[in-house]
């Protein structure tokens, strides 16, 4: 059985502290661990900031919608958004050694992302976007 | 409260207290605190994260920002305090090799003496 949680809100920094409290939420719910549950709301920091900021250009007025399904297996979040669409070839990971040598600044979110969850990925459905965070409901996560 | 940021000189270092969190809506804040201190020439600075609740890669970002005139200035960025989950933020990003962590605040400040004075 599936079960699904959306909330939407305004493109607005303003609510990325609401976003990672409903993540936590929902983390518990999936039977995560309070540790698990924090980095995955990170994760989702991360992704809603990259929309606000890559997808809409700060332009409050435009939604943005998390999208929560537990299954028997995963956890699975959806940041969606209709502005700028970001596809997988776009996504470039530093080398986090040069990063660290040359005190780069920027980027560090979509690092932070792939390290946490077990998958990112970006896509489409006509101007519906999205970027879906994986985590599996294995027992290293468990509370 | 989103975050509070207070600042203390003890023995010649500038101690941040940053109480809340640190994320994309209220890095600015925390941003312009450590351009300010590097303005003012202080290069030597902890950061105590007892009240930090948690940071994302927008304070990591900040943080870069000062660090290399920091340390050019024979200065550095000191770090303690930190809960699980922040100091976990810096280990997944392997910044923990970029700073030192202390547990507590004292050994964070005393380290200093073994650097130059600037």
């Amino acid at each position: 059985m599936k079960r699904f949680f959306n909330v939407e809100f305004a493109a607005d920094t303003i609510f990325l502290k609401l976003a990672t409290d409903v993540t936590i939420s929902m983390c518990r719910l999936a039977g995560f661990n309070d540790s698990t549950a924090k980095d995955i709301s990170l994760a989702v920091d991360e992704a809603v900031t990259n929309t606000i900021k890559h997808a809409y250009h700060f332009d409050k007025s435009r939604l943005v919608t998390l999208q929560f399904t537990i299954t028997q297996e995963e956890l699975i979040i959806d940041v969606c958004h209709t502005g700028n669409p970001i596809s997988n070839t776009e996504i470039h990971l530093p080398d986090m050694e040069e990063y660290m040598k040359q005190y780069r600044k920027g980027g560090l979110g979509i690092v932070l992302m792939t390290r946490i969850m077990d998958s990112v990925s970006f896509g489409s459905n006509g101007n519906h976007h999205y970027c879906r965070l994986v985590m599996k409901r294995g027992r290293r996560h468990v509370g | 409260m989103e975050l509070k940021l207070e600042i203390e000189n003890k023995e010649g270092v500038t101690v941040i207290y940053p109480d809340g969190f640190i994320n994309a809506h209220t890095v600015n804040q925390f941003e312009e605190t450590l351009q300010n201190l590097v303005k003012e020439k202080h290069y030597r600075i902890v950061l105590n994260g007892e009240g930090l609740e948690y940071i994302s890669s927008a304070g990591m970002g900040a943080l870069m920002g000062v660090i290399e005139e920091i340390r050019d200035n024979d200065g550095d960025i000191h770090l303690c305090n930190l809960s699980e989950s922040v100091f976990n933020v810096f280990d997944i990003l392997g910044f923990t090799e970029l700073y030192e962590i202390f547990e507590e605040e004292a050994p964070a400040i005393t380290a200093f003496d073994g650097h130059n004075r600037k």
